[in-house]
This record gives structure tokens, C-alpha cells and sequence, in this order.
């Protein structure tokens, strides 16, 4: 430990000696005083938070995220071009211990740094509140400063009623070569189960759709527990426009259910307060959502995010450090990055590929594309016939590796994305120690820990005294 | 074990036959990145270095010597061949407890200071507090940087940071010390003091491996040298048996008068053609001139520039510290104290090519005389310098005054 405490230690010391650390410092109270200053918000609660959560935390996120890149990348990779690597590596010290102190000291840095702008951030939000509206600060208070757990219906499993219908149908729908070719079966699927989703979703006018929500934890809520319905619905009509629609809340037939009508536009998420007491005694909530008659279009409330149940669970402040500590949980993700990609790359080459990897992660979306369409070069499009068959060759050969990294490349980006915090803190959602330490195993010890030890392995290997000193 | 206890055991700080490193069939090919091969840097070398011996890498820039070493400290892997240290591969980490290295270049961390550079590496040999902060004091009294220690090593000029880079090769007391080009950028008081510490550290049982392509560093420390050009090693041996021309003999005297002279040479005559006897005055080397001089005036009191004659670090004496003197401290003594005179090399340093002996040279040469102004030569002086070295040594060493 006395080892690699001192590589840490020697960390800490070149950041204070070449005053990284207080260039970040510096830069990240300036953005978090500074943005609100410069961005005006609408003096609503929700406009309030906009601007000090999310355009404030995704700045720090990104200028420690960018910083932790490019140190890591330095503490390493210079260090072995200017050969000082040559000096450590000749003592009784193990390489990973060499890579574990220089993470450990990143780590230690992005701690301290993250602390300050947090806690900066928080001190704002309060100083910020104080200048609000009555009511927009109860909604503050209610709404947003508050870290609320959200229960949905759970997503019914179509694929056995998929596979039953296809089975049923396809003999007789499709010939024997057909049933050999996989994309064609696999659209007449896709067909059979956006049926069986549209059924779940479309309301038609003058019918109703009942959610059943199981929120156990509603057994110990007081009468004044906050509850809150957040809910989101389409209209076939397409567009925004607003429709009248009747809300009944709690068991029918039940004196405690609520009913209400209300006037809310489409593709807009909406939330309004609902009674403690709705819940039944074993935790379970009715929603029934009528389209009336008189709408004449077709509602569709989406599977994933129709309708949410959303219920104080913890306070804002410890809501918020656990948000903090899942971005820190990301730069110990970038940081290993960076590291791994120093152990046998030079500093600019480590530096460019980390970034280059970067913003692939938050082109996210065009992964998705060329997964979808199964290859990079895009459909359509002619070549003349004598190089066509080499370069469909070519083309096809390009797109199996490609669609196979990108596939491994969107499945750790979704699953990063799945731990988002900014979203939550400005929406006042509650980030559970659950979802910390999946956090934490997912990023740190299946991400991280796959990384590190590439890393580490490289380093280990590597021939430290092929660098010239540039010193 | 440290080299210490086994010295104390009674190995009297000579070279033993216990193998320190071990080098066959050694071959390092450098590669470009698609792997073709594009230099061969060393090429089939083998060699032994035994406990205690200072074993010198001479040749030529580009030669092959620093890519050795590298390999030797696990820093670059063999192409093929063998080498073992301490009877374990290079890249063992608990061996590396018992190294001292010091590269050819800085290679230290500019933002650290002389005492935290010092700490950081004491940490890494795992070192307790105490001792660290021991052991980094005394060595930045001996290596003359106790004033400068809390001065950035990036600013250091390059003999301080050789200095500081000296230093931290020893703080864990090694049992092998690899010295890469150790006095490159030292001035000449500096080379002496260095070049009389390795000597120290032999005497106490230390194995120390020089690598230099400067002769006189050579020459004046090492038991045995193999020579590098080309990658490949063209010759090895001890200085003795590399260097001795035995077709020839020199003999040595104080100045004889002419008639003496002549009926030597007429003895000599009935053995040796004319042409082949050669007659001159012996000549110092311009290190032991040089510091003949710097000694008279610091004497004198008219110097205000680097500090140096310092004490050899206490936890680096044998026996370590408040013991007295063992035998192999009085052997060192004995053994160093014509080296610190600066004068060792008066008898084996000859002028180059005299002329064939004629009876006008002649005549010169076995006049008597005077000793110039400024040069340390004259008999009285050689000792009252003698004397001084000496004591400049013993404080090093941290033996008796004598």
C-alpha cells in the first residue's frame, strides 16, 4: 500500500505543481455561478431546475469528464515518453500497482473537484429558490428538490403470443421458401407484435384503459404523503393538440377513488397530484383513463412511459450525492479508459482515440441506424458491374465486423445511459442505492474491470525504455 | 542479506565468485511496427559480473551498452538469450529491492523537489518513515544538495540532477548498483567524487556495473570490462590483463644524474636496439593536475562556488552507523586513499610518443628541474596534498582521520 499511496500522492502533486487543479476548480465554480448568470430561467421551479441541474451538471460532467481523459491519458503516457516510467518501473513496485496508483490519484482529484462544484450546485439551488414564487417554490419542494421513486405497470411479455400467432399463420400466409428466409420471418413477427401492441395502447373514443400499479411501499404512507401521476399520450391525429380525457384513481366502486377531467395535450408528459389514501391496503393502485366519446380520435398511450407512479421516497440531498457519485462512477469509467489506452499508446494517440471514442458513445443514434439497416454503406446505390462483386465482398465482409462492434459498443453505451443522473436529479426522481451499486458493478467492475485489466495486462508487458526522453 | 552483513562476514570487499548477473547468448532486435526487424542493438552477448567487483560496459555511442542494461532491469525483453540477477529473471520485482539505478539522462520527476524526490523513491523501496527521512538527508549532505532541497529538480542544472539522480539510486542500500554514464555532466571535482564513491561502495561488497564511453571512468574503477562496438562484445577481461603491453617494460625513478643515466642506458643497450628505448618525464593526467590546483586554492580560501566533500551517507558505511571501523573500512582506506589524492595516475601516465633517446633530450631530462608555480609536483607538496585527500576520503568513508 505504501507503494502505491506514493504513486498516488506523486498524482495529487503533479496536478497541484502544473496547477491543473486549480485551472479546473476555478473553471467549475465560474461555470456553475456563471451559466445561471448568462441563461435566464422562466422563474418557474421547472425552469429553475433546467438550467442549475441539467445545463450545470452536464457542464461539469463534461469538463471533468474531458479532464480526466486527458490526465489519465498524461499521468501515464508522458510519463513513459519522458521516460520517468524507466526510474519507477526499476524499483520493487508490481506495474498494476503503477496503474492502480494512477487511477486511484485521478480518482482522488475527481473527488475533491466533484465535491466543490456539487456542492457549489446545491448552495446556488438554495440561494436561486429564495427568489421564486410562493408557489413555484412549494413545487420546487414538491416536485423537483425532493428524490421521488417511480413504480410503473409492468411491460407484459408479447413473444409467446408472437410466436403462437406465427405459428398459426405463417403455414398458410407463406411458401416453404419463404419459411427459410430469417428477415422475412422476422418482419411477419414484428408485424404480428405491433398488433398486439397497438391493442394495448389505443384507446379508442368512448373506451377505457385501467393500469394496475403494485407500489408496496404505499402501505406506511401518512394521508399527506406526496403522490404524483406522471402521464403521456398520443393522439392518432398526430401532432400536438389538447383532448379532454377522465381520470378515475383508486379501487372502483371504492369512497376513496378520485375522479377528474382533465384538458392535457399530447406528446407532453404531465403531472398532477393524487391521494395517499387511492392506494388499496396491500399497496395496489387502479388508473382508468376514458377517451370520451366526443374526442372522435384515438388515443394511444405508449407501454414504456403512458403512465408513471411517482412517490416521495428520500430528500434531495441525499438524492443528490447519490447522483454525484454516479457521475463519479463514470469518470472512474473514463479514467480507466484513459489509462488503458496510455499503457501502450503515446499521450496525443491515447488522448485523440479516448475522445474519438467519446464521441462515437454520444453519436449513439447512429449506431443505432446502421445497426438497424445491417451495414455502414447504406442501401441503394449502384457500382459498375465489373468491381460490384468484389466490392459487395468487400462491403459485406466490412459490415459483419462493424455491425458486431458497433452491436458491442451500443450495448455498453445503453447500458451507461440507463444511469443517467442528471435526468433524474431534475426531475426530482429518486437514484436508489439499488441503481448506485448496479451502477457501480456495471461501470466499475464488468466496464471498468474488463478495461483495467486490458490495461493493466498491456503495461505490464510493455517495453518501458523503447521512448526517448523529449525532456 | 545486505551487502553489508555479507561483507562483514569477512569477504574484505574483493570481488567474490558468487555470480550476481548472469548474461547468455544475449540478442536484442529492435523492430518497426509491422515487426521487421530494424536494428540489432545487441548481438549474442554473454558475460558473468561477480559480488563486489565493478564491472565496467565501455564502447562507443550506439554501441549496445544502455540497451544491456535495460534488459538487465527488465525495461527491455530479450529477442533471445538469457539473463538473470541475483539468480532470477530481470523482471522479478523483489529483486529489484536489492538495485540502484541510475540512467544515462534525468529521468526524474521536475515537479518534485531534491527531499520529496528522495521520499517518493524511499517509498517505493517500502522504506519506514524514519528511515526515509533519515537516509534522504544524509544523502543530500553527501551528494552536496542539503541546501538546495527544497528547490524543484526542473531546475536543477544537469550535474545536480545527476547528483539527486545518484542519490536515489542508493537509498535503498543496494546490493548492485547500475551506473549509467554516472559522471556525464559532473564537473571535474564532482567526476572525482563520484568515481571515489563507486570505489567506496565496491570496497564494502557492493557489485557495481558502469556503463561509459568516457576511458579515463573506465580505467580508474573497474575490475573487469567487456567492450561493446557493433552490438557485440569484442573484447573482455580485466584491465590488467586488456591493458599490459608485455613486449615492453618502464621503469620508474627519481631523477638520476646524467653520468647515472648514461650507464644505465649503456646496460640496456646490450639488450635492446636504440630505436626501440624511449626516455621521458611521467606526466600526471589533467584530472589529477586539475584537482591538485582547485585543492590549493580552497585551502587558500578563494573559492565560494558548489560544495563538495561530503560524507559518505552513514547507512551506506559498513557496519553502519556509530560502529567503528571494521576491516574492510580500514582496507578502503588503505586501498582508496591513493585514488583520493588525485595522483594515482603519476606512475602510469607517459607522454605520448617519445622520441628515440638522444643525447640532447638527454641531457635535459636528468637535469634537475624546479617545480613549476602552480602544479602540485614537487615532493613536499605531493604530500601536504596527499594528506589532504586522505582526510577528505576518511570523512567520506567515515573512518579515522589518519
Amino acid at each position: 500500500m505504501q507503494q502505491t499511496w506514493a504513486i498516488i500522492s506523486l498524482t495529487w502533486k503533479a496536478a497541484l505543481r502544473f496547477r491543473l487543479i486549480w485551472v479546473l476548480a476555478v473553471l467549475l465554480v465560474l461555470c456553475v455561478v456563471g451559466l445561471p448568470l448568462i441563461i435566464k430561467d422562466d422563474g418557474t421551479a421547472r425552469g429553475l431546475t433546467q438550467i442549475l441541474m441539467t445545463y450545470t451538471l452536464s457542464a461539469i460532467t463534461a469538463i471533468l469528464g474531458l479532464a480526466t481523459i486527458w490526465l489519465s491519458c498524461g499521468t501515464l503516457a508522458r510519463d513513459v515518453e519522458e521516460c520517468q516510467m524507466q526510474m519507477v518501473a526499476t524499483k520493487p513496485i508490481h506495474r498494476w500497482q503503477i496503474w492502480l496508483g494512477k487511477w486511484l490519484g485521478i480518482m482522488g482529484l475527481n473527488a475533491a473537484l466533484l465535491a466543490l462544484a456539487g456542492g457549489t450546485v446545491y448552495g446556488m439551488v438554495l440561494f436561486r429558490s429564495s427568489k421564486l414564487s410562493e408557489k413555484q417554490r412549494e413545487i420546487l419542494y414538491r416536485e423537483v428538490l425532493i428524490g421521488r421513486a417511480s413504480v410503473k405497470e409492468a411491460v407484459r411479455d408479447l413473444e409467446p403470443q408472437v410466436e403462437e400467432v406465427f405459428q398459426k399463420e405463417a403455414p398458410q400466409r407463406l411458401t416453404a421458401d419463404e419459411m427459410q428466409d430469417k428477415k422475412l420471418i422476422e418482419g411477419f413477427k414484428a408485424q404480428i407484435r405491433e398488433a398486439y401492441k397497438a391493442r394495448e395502447q389505443i384507446i379508442r373514443p368512448g373506451y377505457m384503459r385501467e393500469w394496475k400499479l403494485n407500489v408496496p411501499a404505499a402501505q406506511g404512507f401518512a394521508t399527506n404523503h406526496i403522490v404524483v401521476l406522471r402521464v403521456k399520450f398520443m393522439s392518432a391525429s398526430g401532432g400536438s393538440q389538447s383532448y379532454p380525457t377522465i381520470w378515475e384513481v383508486g379501487k372502483p366502486e371504492s369512497p376513496n377513488q378520485v375522479r377528474a377531467t382533465k384538458m392535457l395535450t399530447t406528446d407532453t408528459f404531465h403531472e398532477f397530484p393524487i391521494p395517499a389514501n387511492t392506494f388499496e391496503k396491500d399497496g395496489t393502485l387502479t388508473v382508468r383513463l376514458t377517451n370520451p366519446s366526443q374526442n372522435n380520435v384515438p388515443l394511444l398511450a405508449p407501454l414504456e412511459e403512458g403512465l408513471e407512479v411517482l412517490y416521495r421516497e428520500s430528500s434531495f440531498i441525499l438524492n443528490f450525492v447519490r447522483g454525484l457519485a454516479i457521475i463519479f462512477c463514470w469518470f472512474g469509467l473514463l479514467a480507466a479508459l484513459g489509462l488503458t489506452a496510455a499503457s501502450f499508446m503515446s499521450f496525443s494517440m491515447a488522448a485523440f482515440a479516448c475522445i474519438g471514442l467519446l464521441i462515437v458513445v454520444m453519436s449513439g443514434g447512429i449506431l443505432k441506424e446502421v445497426i438497424k439497416d445491417r451495414t455502414l454503406f447504406g442501401r441503394g446505390g449502384h457500382e459498375e458491374a465489373q468491381t460490384e462483386v468484389v466490392w459487395t465482398k468487400v462491403k459485406e465482409g466490412v459490415d459483419v465486423v462493424m455491425i458486431g462492434v458497433y452491436g458491442v459498443l451500443l450495448g455498453v453505451i445503453q447500458a451507461v445511459e440507463d444511469y443517467s443522473p442528471i435526468e433524474s436529479l431534475s426531475s426530482g426522481r429518486s437514484i436508489t442505492w439499488g441503481q448506485l451499486a448496479k451502477a457501480y458493478g456495471l461501470m466499475w467492475l464488468l466496464f471498468g474491470g474488463v478495461c483495467s485489466t486490458v490495461g493493466i495486462i498491456t503495461f505490464t508487458r510493455r517495453e518501458l525504455a523503447t521512448a526517448q526522453s523529449k525532456v | 542479506m545486505t551487502a553489508i552483513e555479507t561483507l562483514n562476514r569477512g569477504s574484505g570487499g574483493q570481488p567474490s565468485t558468487e555470480t550476481v548477473i548472469s548474461v547468455r547468448g544475449l540478442v536484442k532486435v529492435f523492430k518497426d511496427f509491422w515487426g521487421r526487424p530494424k536494428a540489432r542493438a545487441v548481438d549474442n552477448v554473454s558475460f558473468d559480473v561477480r559480488r563486489g567487483e565493478i564491472f565496467g560496459l565501455l564502447g562507443p555511442n550506439g554501441s549496445g551498452k544502455s540497451t544491456t542494461i535495460k534488459m538487465l532491469l527488465g525495461l527491455l525483453h530479450p529477442t533471445k538469450g538469457h539473463i538473470e540477477v541475483f539468480g532470477k529473471s530481470p523482471r522479478d520485482v523483489a529483486t529489484k529491492s536489492r538495485i540502484g539505478y541510475l540512467p544515462e539522462e534525468s529521468y526524474l520527476y521536475r515537479y518534485l523537489n531534491c527531499h520529496e524526490t528522495l521520499d517518493f523513491f524511499g517509498n517505493l523501496f517500502q522504506l519506514p518513515d524514519g528511515e526515509r527521512q533519515k537516509r534522504a538527508e544524509q544523502l543530500l549532505e553527501m551528494v552536496g544538495l542539503n541546501q538546495t532541497r527544497t528547490r524543484v529538480v526542473g531546475e536543477f542544472s544537469k550535474g545536480m540532477q545527476r547528483r539527486i539522480g545518484l542519490a536515489q539510486a542508493l537509498i535503498n542500500d543496494p546490493d548492485l548498483v547500475i551506473l549509467d554514464e554516472p559522471t556525464a555532466g559532473l564537473d571535474p571535482i564532482g567526476c572525482r567524487e563520484v568515481k571515489d564513491l563507486i570505489l567506496a561502495l565496491a570496497q564494502r561488497g557492493k557489485t557495481v556495473i558502469l556503463s561509459s564511453h568516457l576511458l579515463a571512468d573506465v580505467e580508474d574503477l573497474c575490475d573487469r570490462v567487456v567492450i561493446y562496438y557493433g552490438g557485440k562484445i569484442q573484447a573482455d577481461g580485466t584491465l590488467k590483463e586488456l591493458l599490459t603491453e608485455r613486449d615492453s617494460m618502464r621503469i620508474t625513478t627519481p631523477p638520476l644524474s646524467q653520468e647515472t643515466m648514461q650507464r644505465v642506458l649503456e646496460v640496456i643497450r646490450k639488450d635492446v636496439a636504440e630505436d626501440k628505448i624511449h626516455v621521458d618525464n611521467p606526466t600526471q593526467n589533467l584530472e589529477s593536475y586539475f584537482l591538485g590546483v582547485v585543492q590549493r586554492a580552497r585551502a587558500a580560501g578563494e573559492t565560494s562556488g558548489a560544495t563538495s566533500g561530503h560524507h559518505v551517507a552513514a547507512y551506506l558505511q559498513s557496519g553502519g552507523e556509530g560502529k567503528s571501523p571494521s576491516q574492510a573500512d580500514k582496507m578502503l582506506e588503505r586501498l582508496a586513499a591513493p585514488q583520493a589524492v588525485a595522483t594515482p595516475t603519476i606512475s602510469n601516465q607517459t607522454a605520448p610518443a617519445a622520441p628515440a633517446v638522444d643525447a640532447t633530450k638527454l641531457a635535459a631530462l636528468t637535469q634537475s628541474q624546479p617545480p613549476l608555480q602552480s602544479v602540485p609536483t614537487s615532493t613536499t607538496e605531493l604530500k601536504i596534498d596527499l594528506s589532504k585527500a586522505n582526510e577528505k576520503l576518511s570523512g567520506m568513508l567515515g573512518g579515522d582521520k589518519k
